[in-house]
């Protein structure tokens, strides 16, 4: 039950040929294909593939009073899953937190929260009581290399895409929540999108590559990750160990990451707008479905028009409305 | 309990929402569904029979393990429970005294929850089982059924609720049928039942006579999903409703049909369904 095992021949293949192309097609700094879908039904919902691999990420939010110190900031928590859908070496693991997924929810929040993208002041409801806790769930479902990038992708996708309910504050304090049905949710206050680029290095830490395959990961010695934004600017880096790099090589890096990030941000906000289409195209709310109100089940004949039918059965034919009155007060009268 | 009545989008109670599946769509797993009923959509995935960890090892058939996980991402014990609930349905039914020693993993990841979810992830399971190839004796499809009552006092049924309705209701259940015996006899086969809540023995016996119908039409979907190419997506089959008892329908007079009310109920092989 092993993520992947390669034989001599593959590794020493796929090390010799990396300059001149990668075992799919692909060149030394290219991405694969990305495909952002959004679920229909709920905001802030999307599923993003990055060539195979698969993640899903849930928005979700609820209220929750604030850390002593810091009386004005909401919460921003990421939380990833690599459960054994994503690969069955995955439910080996003895705790649910792996390493790996505290690593991907580490970098994701450092990149999303620690650089200001996401604004958790605006998550403020009252001062010191009250705040936005906002909760992303990372659904690893497919690991095919790369969940670091996609599982990032998803995130902010979700984030952007996500909106909270309307909040308002009465003259006596009072704090209402309005239902999406009364007053249309609002989105997330974001101030720069921050996409991770991460890089693979094989053998003494030369070659280096862009958004491993799973075949490549397995071979790689040692990875980094750049979070970069549109503006060229880095927000996050991390190289976790693995084989010394020359510093050189670590700027070239952040260099690429700069222009990677500009294609993928284009990428995601088409997606965004495109969506945002569908919606109005197919009538769908512009927020999420509203939370209908209770059934209120009403009965094909109440009982006052029972009785003014039986009372009329009774007039029309003895034997049959007999049979009928029967029935029917048995439907009524049975302790169901 | 025989009374049909009309609840939201213009749903009768013994009518089915419209269902939709996808096989085949994840690489890593062995097999893959996803299955959606109405808005509720579940993710299941299947690997095996493959390497099982030595603690769960059974000497003489395969080790089942089904991990359910939730849409928002905590875990609880329903979750747990789920897992045993449909653990319970599916080794019965998986051929495990064929391959000893080794397990057979379920994942199911809810995507959506719009009631009945987990009859929505018992289908779901199934059709991953049987895009992975694993072989089964028998299919088992499953619908949920709900009682509700309105200010009189008076209960209504409803099949395949959905969550605004399972959350009024007063009992809910889930029941499990065996697909062959069901289509073969159209009494039994029932495999696992499920309640929670208020039920009275009749209200029992109407949600067990309704859920086996209606689980006669998933039954249906689930063998014509899969007599097409794997990845097709099934397009959404409409206004499913089900033959109503014969002994009711009997008894009851014009007086109680409803206005719009079609004259008779089309069966599963009425409905017409094109692939996209």
């Amino acid at each position: 039950m092993d993520k992947c095992v390669l034989s001599t021949n593959e590794r020493a293949f796929i090390h010799d040929t990396l300059e001149q192309i990668r075992i799919d097609g692909r060149q030394q700094y290219d991405y694969r294909s990305v495909n952002i879908s959004f679920q229909q039904e709920k905001l802030g919902q999307v599923q993003v593939s990055l060539g195979k691999t698969k993640v899903i990420a849930v928005v979700s939010c609820d209220v929750a009073a604030p850390l002593g110190d810091r009386g004005t900031e909401g919460y921003l928590l990421f939380n990833t899953e690599l459960s054994p859908m994503a690969g069955q070496h995955y439910a080996k693991q003895r705790n649910a937190q792996s390493e790996a997924s505290i690593e991907i929810s580490r970098v994701i929040e450092r990149a999303l929260r620690g650089s200001g993208a996401i604004d958790t002041e605006a998550l403020c409801i009252v001062s010191g009581e009250k705040v936005w806790s906002i909760r992303v769930d990372l659904h690893v479902i497919d690991d095919h290399g790369n969940v670091m990038d996609c599982a990032h992708l998803a995130a902010i996708t979700a984030l952007l895409h996500y909106k909270r309910p309307e909040v308002t504050i009465g003259e006596d304090g009072k704090v209402t929540i309005h239902e999406t049905q009364d007053r249309d949710p609002v989105p997330l206050s974001v101030h720069h999108i921050p996409i991770c680029v991460s890089f693979g290095f094989l053998g003494d830490g030369t070659k280096c590559l862009i958004d491993p395959s799973l075949k490549e990961e397995e071979m790689l010695t040692g990875s980094m990750t750049v979070a970069a934004n549109t503006h060229g600017q880095i927000c996050a880096v991390q190289k976790g160990g693995g084989v010394p790099v020359h510093s050189s090589q670590i700027l070239t890096c952040t260099k690429i990451a700069a222009l990677k990030a500009k294609d993928l941000t284009d990428l995601i906000e088409t997606s965004i707008r495109n969506d945002e289409k569908q919606r109005k195209f197919n009538k769908l709310p512009a927020y999420a479905r509203p939370k209908e109100a209770p059934v209120k089940v009403k009965p094909v004949i109440t009982k006052q028009e029972l009785i003014d039918l039986n009372e009329m059965v009774d007039s029309d034919d003895e034997e049959e409305g007999e049979k009928d009155v029967v029935y029917l007060q048995e439907l009524f009268d049975q302790d169901v | 309990m025989s009374t049909l009545v009309k609840r939201q989008k213009g749903r009768l109670s013994n009518q089915l929402r419209s269902i939709e599946a996808q096989l085949g769509l994840l690489n890593k797993a062995d097999g893959s569904a996803k299955y959606k009923q109405g808005d509720s959509s579940v993710l299941a995935a299947v690997y095996g029979p493959s390497e099982v960890l030595p603690k769960d090892e059974k000497g003489d058939r395969a080790s089942v393990q089904v991990v359910f996980k939730r849409r928002d991402g905590k875990p609880g014990r329903r979750e747990k429970q789920n897992e045993n609930i449909i653990r319970n349905a599916l080794e019965p039914i998986i051929m495990t005294h064929l391959y000893p020693r080794t397990a057979i993993m379920i994942i199911v990841q809810v995507l959506v929850d719009d009631g009945s979810i987990l009859s929505v992830a018992l289908n779901a399971c199934v059709l991953a089982l049987m895009d992975a190839g694993v072989p089964i004796s028998t299919v088992i499809s499953s619908i949920s059924c709900s009682i509700v009552v309105d200010e009189n006092g008076s209960q209504t049924l409803l099949t395949d609720p959905d969550l605004s309705e399972e959350r009024t209701s007063i009992g809910e259940t889930y029941f499990v049928f065996d697909g062959h015996v069901v289509a073969k006899t159209g009494e039994g086969g029932l495999v696992s039942s499920v309640t929670s809540g208020l039920l009275t023995d009749s209200a029992y016996t109407s949600c067990l006579t309704a859920s086996r119908s209606g689980s006669k039409s998933v039954y249906t979907f689930i063998r014509e999903t899969l007599k097409r190419k794997p990845t097709t997506v099934m397009a959404p089959i409409e206004n499913i409703i089900f033959e109503r008892d014969e002994a009711s329908s009997a008894t009851n007079g014009s007086d109680f049909k409803m206005e719009d009310e079609k004259e008779e109920s089309k069966t599963f092989s009425n409905v017409f369904m094109k692939p996209i």
